[in-house]
């Protein structure tokens, strides 16, 4: 994953303010462990919270693992983290240079993802490899895919969020959609009727393909540990499995 | 909401005449025909009137006794979260203006005496999670309305002398984008325009047109691909994310019967397309029509004619900013309008390039642009990568920031603040994408840089504006951020960003007064009068996207200045 550029912070230095690290005896002495999603992101996180979204169903395990309850921040771009103040951040990229200057120190990896392409039931097409200059693909704006893809002479199509991609799939506007496969799931459970076949993630292509773990911010190392350990008990006893599968996510093993 | 009334409180009797003017205000209404005409006691509209002078023909107070100007009065706005932005504006001895989650306020112009505010019911998880928030530039008059946008997404008309709300339309989908109205919305001919935020966001950049009786929409403009010419400009489809907008007030020229309107950047900010950016990139092509200057038909929202300025902008310097001085040369109806790159464009009223001439001394985006075409010489398109040596020029707060400059028909010139800055970038071709969204979308990490072999500084030029040729100049060591406004006093204002309000003479540039104000400039100034008596207000209240570099970068006051503060400073002779 070296080709991770890091994530920007660019135009919104002024906005970071100055939080303090929270070690794991400030979480257990105030009973609250913090966690920063995004409020309109679903199968993600969502703020209106029926269904919450697979992120805040894992905070409030991992808060129970420690013994104290979640409390959640709503934010729209990861370095509002800082002045929002909350400890973690769920679904991070499990490489320490894609964290960049987020400053983000990651767990252990719980599961692995990437990028997939969803198509018409119908279609023929099998893999990235079978993308040619005749398939029109729906990308989500400054992502990997679109430039790797653009790269093979592969029409794009830009989009701002992963469900209008998909939905232009469903509407055969466009021949795939390259989303996450948690999106992709999570519109086949949300839409049984327009039902997509979700091809399988390419290996070959690393920066397509990534583990996905816990991000905390300035952690001090018991809550590395913790959090490290919780989220051990909780794969050990199907706990992120079942959680996941709710939004029609089958996870897999990370790499 | 705290009401200060000045040291130098009025004689009751001068008191009580400027109270009468001011409940006679709502006898009269600002309609077309008074913007045009700009009547000298008022200040009717964002840029002063439709011809964007932001100057006043008041005299009373001027070079002989501007030293003796002090407080009149003051308002503090209350929750001035990222400072004081609005230009105030002042009909019939009312003066109007906004704070931050655009709380409305009408005070009477001689005193401050509140007589009605209106504080709108903001989505306010929405607005807690906007990056260029919550700050509000100002509101509108028309048809016995004051009209105000907001940063969820609505534009709202209240009863200018009551301030109950007449209609409240929504208009953007904030909930999915973040993003809403922080500018000053335009009254012309019956209609309410407005542009949303968008640069750096996945949209297309509407720029509306309500009817000012009913609040229903009656066009809307798309500056991303708002036409069949303009969508083959964007390779890969990415119009659908071009971002766009037109954050600030543009002007109405009745001759034309045009809006003229100046856009924002696309999306993403910077692109790693190198020099095949046609081809290449995040966004291949020209990406139409955003930072361009755009008419469009007042009736139908149309697009007439258009100018791009920066052609596929891969720096951010956008042609949102500043204003549409409209002015006669040589039997010549011109249009002068800044770009946020340093330099000023000079157009006829249809937007034929006439002159393009440098504000700015450090520019190195581009070598120079052609002033017989404004064709872009010399661009420099970036790969991903570091960019330091030269740094890029100017800053991305641009060698012109959003604030207003001021043209005097008195003395002929043009009174503008130049930024110089430049910044090292890191530009980034993708970003890891772990939600199911585009997040803001820019594309690079940047860090402020001196300019090569020279330090960061700002300066008031006083030039020529069809020709540019320099008049005088004074500098100051931090970029002033704030409008300027020049009068028929002799007299050019500058609010600067370390708090200091100065007065200069108009032909010499020699400094006559200055007033420091606590805290830095950001927002409007202006010049009425009430009951005989000149006024001039200036916001006050530094924070937000640009002023947040100040501090670490310049240390000093910004260190301790106060980002969520802010006031109205009202002045007037001793």
């Amino acid at each position: 994953m070296k080709t991770i550029l890091p994530f920007m912070v660019g135009a919104v230095i002024g906005l970071i303010g100055s939080a303090q690290a929270r070690p794991l005896d400030a979480i257990r002495s105030t009973g609250v462990l913090g966690l920063c999603a995004h409020p309109n992101s679903l199968p993600f996180a969502n703020k209106a919270g029926d269904p919450p979204g697979f992120q805040v169903e894992l905070g409030r395990a991992l808060a129970r693992e420690l013994g104290v309850s979640l409390e959640l921040d709503w934010i729209i771009t990861r370095y509002q983290m800082r002045s929002a103040g909350c400890d973690i951040l769920l679904d991070v990229i499990a490489d320490r240079e894609a964290q960049g200057e987020t400053n983000l120190r990651v767990s252990k990896p719980y599961y692995r993802t990437g990028v997939i392409l969803a198509v018409p039931q119908a279609s023929k097409l099998t893999s990235f490899k079978s993308l040619d200059g005749q398939t029109k693909v729906g990308v989500l704006v400054g992502s990997f895919a679109a430039m790797i893809i653009s790269q093979r002479r592969v029409p794009i199509s830009t989009f701002g969020f992963e469900v209008d991609s998909l939905e232009a799939v469903a509407n055969h506007e466009i021949d795939a959609a390259a989303v996450t496969p948690a999106a992709a799931s999570y519109f086949n459970l949300t839409h049984p009727d327009k039902a997509l076949r979700i091809l399988d993630r390419d290996e070959s292509e690393a920066n397509l393909n990534w583990n996905v773990a816990v991000g905390m911010f300035r952690p001090d190392d018991n809550l590395r540990e913790a959090i490290d350990a919780a989220v051990e008990r909780l794969r050990a006893d199907g706990t992120i499995d079942r959680i996941y599968k709710r939004y029609g996510v089958v996870l897999q093993t990370p790499k | 909401m705290k009401k200060h009334l000045g040291y130098f409180s009025l004689p009751v009797a001068v008191a009580i005449g400027a109270t009468l003017a001011a409940s006679s205000a709502f006898a009269q209404t600002v309609d077309t025909a008074r913007i045009e005409a700009a009547g000298q006691n008022d200040w009717l509209t964002y840029h002063g009137s439709y011809k964007s002078h932001h100057y006043s023909p008041l005299a009373q107070i001027n070079t002989s006794n501007v030293g003796n100007l002090g407080v009149a009065w003051m308002h503090i706005p209350g929750r001035s979260t990222r400072g004081v932005q609005s230009m105030p504006l002042v009909a019939d001895g009312v003066l109007y203006y906004t704070g931050s989650y655009s709380r409305t306020f009408a005070l009477n112009g001689a005193t401050g005496e509140l007589i009605w505010h209106y504080f709108p019911e903001l989505d306010e998880a929405l607005v807690k999670r906007q990056t260029h928030s919550p700050y509000n530039r100002g509101v509108a008059l028309g048809e016995g309305k004051v009209y105000v946008g907001t940063v969820d997404g609505r534009l709202i008309a209240l009863d200018a002398k009551t301030g109950r709300v007449a209609w409240d339309t929504k208009l953007i989908d904030s909930q999915k984008l973040t993003v809403g109205f922080t500018g000053a919305p335009l009254y012309a001919k019956g209609l309410v325009i407005i542009g949303a935020q968008g640069g750096e966001w996945p949209g297309r950049g509407p720029i509306f047109a309500i009817d000012a009786a009913t609040g229903k929409k009656k066009w809307e403009f798309l500056t991303v691909a708002g036409t069949e010419e303009a969508m083959k400009t964007w390779g890969g489809d990415s119009w659908r994310t071009g971002g766009g907008g037109g954050w600030m007030p543009g002007t109405y020229d009745s001759e034309t019967n045009t809006i003229l309107w100046g856009t924002a950047n696309p999306a993403p900010l910077y692109d790693w397309s190198g020099a095949d950016y046609k081809t290449q990139g995040a966004r291949p092509g020209d990406n139409l029509y955003t930072s361009s200057v755009i008419g469009l038909d007042i009736d139908t929202g149309k697009l007439k004619f258009y100018h791009q300025e920066l052609p596929h902008d891969a720096w951010d310097f956008d042609s949102s900013v500043g204003e549409f001085v409209m002015l006669e040369r040589d039997g010549q109806k011109l249009i002068v309008h800044p770009n946020k790159g340093g330099f000023i464009f000079v157009y006829d009223r249809n937007l034929a390039v006439k002159n393009v001439w440098r504000l700015v001394q450090n520019i190195n985006f581009v070598k120079d642009i052609d002033p017989k075409t404004g064709a872009l010489i010399g661009r420099r398109d970036f790969t991903a990568g570091k960019v330091t040596d030269p740094p890029l020029c100017p800053f991305i707060g641009g060698g012109i920031s959003w604030n207003a400059g001021s043209y005097s028909p008195k003395t002929g010139l043009y009174y503008k603040i130049g930024q110089e800055w430049c910044m090292t970038l890191d530009v980034q071709k993708t970003t890891p994408v772990t939600t199911p969204q585009a997040q803001l979308n820019i594309g690079a990490d940047f860090k402020m840089a001196p300019p090569p072999g020279g330090e960061i500084y700002g300066h008031l030029d006083a030039r020529d504006p069809v020709t540019g040729v320099k008049k005088w100049e004074v500098r100051y060591p931090e970029p002033p951020l704030g409008s300027v406004l020049a009068t028929a006093g002799n007299l050019v204002f500058v609010p600067d960003s370390r708090g200091v309000i100065h007065a200069y003479d108009a032909e010499t540039g020699t400094e006559l007064w200055n007033h420091n104000n606590g805290t830095g400039h950001q927002g409007g100034i202006v010049s009425y009068s009430v009951g005989g008596k000149q006024y001039i207000a200036v916001t006050a209240g530094f924070g937000g996207m640009l002023a947040d570099e100040y501090g670490p970068n310049f240390g000093g006051i910004y260190k301790s200045m106060p980002r969520d503060d802010g006031m109205l400073v009202v002045f007037s002779l001793k």
